[in-house]
């Protein structure tokens, strides 16, 4: 059983103010909110890369948290596509194939487009088989059949994922739905 | 200070006068302490500016040069520039390039001058929020540390390429093809007089200032 608790957590980043009191517990939760509400902060605090100015946060059966960007470039570390998959600790044969991307593991992942790094990232993320996943817009530059493998994946999926999204008609039936409004994070029910 | 084009003055001012000698560097300090405002530096880029300044200072001496002279003197510029990143406000280099080039009779220049200026601070804003996600996101994968820079760098660059080949597409798509016309107003500048002059005379006692009466002098 895996789940992140935020106690009365307070994140502060330049003039953005957040406050919360959630617990995010296994299966799949998605937040939204208007540009700028925080969504990406949010992201990166679940994931460890922001501390909260106060409150706390607690995990539960989670060993590994993942957070993915909204833009690919950022994770890139790998030479080729085939050490960028290497990089996740996941090994890239099978992984490249089921993205469609076998024919440019030697490639140098800066030259793919857009929607084949967005593939590429999502696809080690998923496979790294963290016990939190943590995807700032997933859906945006992937096309409609890759949308729709990534909504399978994450329904498929063990452990906790928090989505933050626009796209909100993308996500599965039994999706746990978060909001962003007036500095607040609150549930919409499912 | 409201005005743009008094702060641009006063700031070249100080700039020149700060890394021109210890004397100008003091005077500078000073001008900051009485008409600055404080100014909010984020705690990692104020260790980063100071650590590579002392480090500098450490090889200039090494190397024969005057370390104290050298660590003084960056260190005011870096107030200095810290100070007016802190009172800029969105749209004033447009402001300020379309005066200028209005006033020097090319008014589609100075336009596109200001233009580059905003574009050029927006994208330093982007550049920070990239270099934290960037260091995160190596992070997370358990990179070493010189690897981890590597890839900083790298995906930098490039996402700031990708940034700017978008901004460029978007301006084009919209029908922007150089050039522009715009009148700024400016807020009277008769309250940014005494800064404004005070930072000019900071550049006259710093050319003109006698060096041998402070300890540190060049």
């Amino acid at each position: 059983m895996t789940a992140i608790i935020l106690e009365r957590v307070v994140i502060e980043r330049g003039p953005l103010r957040l406050e919360g009191d959630l617990r995010l517990g296994p299966g799949l939760h998605a937040v939204t909110g208007r540009v700028g509400s925080g969504k990406s902060t949010l992201a990166l605090a679940l994931a460890g890369g922001i501390r909260p100015a106060a409150g706390t946060v607690r995990l539960e059966g989670i060993g590994r948290r993942l957070w993915v960007g909204h833009d690919p470039v950022v994770h890139l570390t790998g030479g080729t596509v085939a050490a960028e998959v290497a990089s996740w600790r996941v090994e890239p044969d099978s992984l490249l194939s089921s993205l469609g991307l076998a024919d440019r593991a030697r490639d140098d992942p800066f030259h793919l487009s857009l929607g084949m790094q967005k593939r590429l990232v999502l696809g080690c993320a998923l496979a790294a088989r963290a016990d939190l996943l943590v995807l700032d817009e997933p859906f945006a530059s992937l096309d409609l059949p890759a949308r729709a493998r990534l909504e399978r994946a994450l329904t498929a999926r063990d452990g906790t994922t928090v989505v933050m999204t626009h796209a909100d008609r993308h996500l599965p039936p039994g999706t746990t739905r978060w909001r962003i409004e007036g500095g607040r994070v609150r549930p919409e029910g499912p | 200070m409201k005005d743009p084009r008094l702060r641009l003055l006063a700031v070249a001012a100080l700039s020149v006068a700060a890394f021109h000698s210890v004397p100008g560097a003091l005077f500078a300090l000073l001008w900051w302490l009485v008409f600055g405002r404080r100014t909010a530096v984020p705690p990692a880029v104020a260790l980063f500016l100071g650590v590579t300044t002392v480090l500098a200072a450490l090889a200039a001496s090494a190397s024969g040069g005057d370390g104290p002279s050298y660590l003084v003197r960056c260190g005011a510029v870096f107030v200095i520039a810290a100070h007016a990143h802190a009172a800029q406000r969105d749209g004033d280099l447009l402001d300020l390039g379309a005066w200028l080039g209005n006033r020097a009779g090319c008014p589609r220049a100075g336009f596109d001058l200001g233009l580059v200026g905003e574009l050029a601070l927006g994208s330093i804003a982007a550049a920070a929020d990239d270099l934290e996600r960037i260091r995160f996101a190596a992070e997370q994968k358990g990179s070493g540390p010189v690897s981890r820079w590597v890839a900083v760098g790298t995906a930098l660059l490039f996402a700031e390429l990708r940034r700017s080949r978008d901004l460029a597409r978007n301006l084009a798509v919209r029908g922007y093809h150089g050039g522009g016309r715009h009148d700024p107003v400016f807020s009277s500048p008769i309250a940014d007089l005494p800064a404004a002059v005070a930072a000019i005379s900071v550049l006259i006692a710093a050319i003109l200032a006698p060096h041998e009466f402070f300890i540190l002098s060049l």
